[in-house]
């Protein structure tokens, strides 16, 4: 087969934009982090050391947990797409498993981490772990109601307790 | 006017009709008056709470999964998505504690009364089984919301019914490979429970309503057959009442608990700590149980299983170890006093607990 330069050109030009278009990808591979200490304690310094993200690029550390997610914050990447960062855990943040969350423009990774109670909450009343905070109350159509039926419930009471018997006839 | 009478007529007669149809008039029999006094009616009041927490818990379990990895999230679910679920959940978890609340007081009253003494032995023994029993269902509620606290506390279930041997082999793992260790805590929490539950409260009911309502401390020497019962109602000088105003008296005030509690759930929704961390033993034992707490710090898990068996034994024992037969003077202040002596020790040992930093007991 004879294959000239003529024909090769448009080949390889190709073959080069598709190379462009993945080298990124394949340079850094798929990227990951650690978290260390693992567990560590509510309000304790964790190190969060992150690897194969794209070189001097913002990455956001997000702690996600049952409740909702805590900003721990931002770090550049170095020319090798690694970062190393140091933040305080929040104190209040309740003892079980939660999950960091490193996010670039376009690549994400995750690592569990298992925060223990706080010294301050092991302090606490037993049986009071942290718990979630929910969106107490719900619609306030739902509040009204619930509170109507309430009241309801309460006038039955005192009406069955104020009942007199009619006397015998 | 007319109408207005009409209405009533047809009123008395649909509840006429029901009253007769459904046998209503066997409810109308004589109960003592004073037996529609608070303190009398804390049992029917804890009655009334349980009903609550078998409508409620029907409601929760349609959204629960006991899979331990699933169940965390489920409750999650049920407090953030299912409709009502944060106020239904929060109905359970405050009726729960306020029903251990009203039994204990009902317990208390039963004691200090003395209302365990002959003919009474074996009514006081089955209450003391459904104190074990509500233990055991506030026990298995914590474990199945399997958050850190639940996840600990399955970790000294497991612990005890190793201590146990082959007794506790159905609270250990090894039980059954097939269904989790948490799958069958939820399944005694809504099947074994409920079942022992009911029996217990048929029972209790049914002697109950055979001895009749004991007499009040003041009142002369217990009556040692149900036979004098009926006599002894007509001797109370203070009136005589109905069972059916006694009933309605509960549930006037079940009703106000109601509302109490629907308020409470209202405002503190029930708690849900994060996922369980194994291995970590951070957390401390409910309110009822923290007592128990310095034990387990001094003698280790076992005396979880061996102070509660002495104790129960005690009260089982109480009916024959009291030799006083009517409520003298001197009896009241020996039981007063000894009861008085024994909360103030769970107070001390409950604030010992609460105070304490949380340490490992638990085999790794």
């Amino acid at each position: 087969m004879n294959l000239s330069f003529a024909r090769l050109l448009p080949l390889a030009a190709a073959l080069a934009l598709l190379l462009a278009m993945v080298a990124p990808a394949r340079g850094h591979g798929n990227p990951e982090i650690a978290v260390t200490p693992n567990p560590a304690g509510a309000g304790s310094t964790v190190t969060i050391e992150g690897m194969d993200f794209e070189g001097n690029e913002q990455i956001s550390l997000t702690l996600e947990g049952v409740t909702g997610e805590t900003v721990l914050g931002t770090v550049l990447t170095d020319d090798k797409g690694d970062f190393h960062f140091e933040t305080d855990l929040p104190a209040s943040a309740g003892a079980g498993s939660f999950r960091v969350r490193a996010q670039s423009s376009d690549a994400t990774a995750f690592a569990d981490l298992g925060v223990t109670a706080a010294a301050s909450a092991l302090q606490a009343p037993a049986g009071h772990e942290k718990s979630i905070g929910f969106h107490r109350g719900g619609p306030a159509s739902e509040v009204i109601a619930l509170s109507a039926v309430l009241a309801v419930l309460a006038a039955l009471g005192f009406g069955l307790l104020l009942w007199r018997e009619p006397p015998a006839a | 006017m007319a109408t207005l009478q009409e209405a009533r007529k047809t009123g008395a007669s649909i509840a006429n009709w029901i009253y007769q149809r459904l046998g209503l008039q066997s409810l109308t029999y004589h109960v003592p008056a004073y037996a529609n006094a608070v303190p009398y009616l804390l049992g029917g009041i804890t009655l009334f709470g349980i009903l609550i927490l078998i409508a409620t818990g029907i409601y929760l379990a349609q959204y629960y999964h006991p899979d331990p990895a699933d169940a965390h999230a489920s409750v999650f679910y049920i407090t953030t998505e299912a409709r009502l679920g944060d106020f239904l959940r929060s109905v359970h978890y405050w009726t729960a504690n306020i029903v251990m609340v009203s039994l204990l007081l009902h317990f208390l009253r039963v004691l200090i009364w003395g209302a365990y003494r002959a003919p009474r032995e074996v009514t006081w023994a089955v209450g003391v089984g459904l104190l074990t029993v509500m233990m055991g269902f506030f026990f298995t509620g914590t474990v199945i919301k399997w958050d850190q606290e639940g996840f600990e506390a399955l970790g000294h279930n497991e612990e005890i019914g190793n201590l146990l041997g082959g007794m506790g082999a159905w609270f250990t793992t090894e039980f059954s490979r097939s269904v989790p260790l948490l799958e069958r805590v939820y399944t005694a929490h809504v099947t074994i429970l409920p079942a022992l539950l009911t029996l217990l409260v048929i029972g209790h009911v049914y002697l109950i309503r055979f001895h009749g309502i004991a007499p009040r401390p003041t009142d002369e020497p217990a009556k040692l057959s149900a036979e004098i019962h009926e006599a002894d109602v007509g001797h109370h000088a203070r009136g005589v009442s109905h069972f059916n105003i006694h009933i309605r008296k509960i549930a006037a005030y079940g009703l106000l608990m109601a509302a109490f509690i629907g308020v409470l759930s209202l405002l503190f929704g029930a708690p849900l700590g994060q996922l369980p961390v194994p291995g970590e033993e951070i957390t401390k034992p409910p309110w009822m149980f923290v007592w128990l707490y310095p034990f387990e710090d001094w003698f280790g898990v076992k005396s979880l299983l061996w102070v509660p068996i002495v104790l129960g034994i005690g009260l089982l024992l109480v009916p024959f170890l009291d030799r006083f037969r009517t409520n003298s003077r001197r009896r009241l202040f020996l039981v007063v006093g000894i009861t008085v002596i024994v909360l103030a020790a769970m107070l001390a040992l409950g604030l010992y607990g609460w105070e304490s930093t949380p340490a490992k007991h638990l085999m790794d």
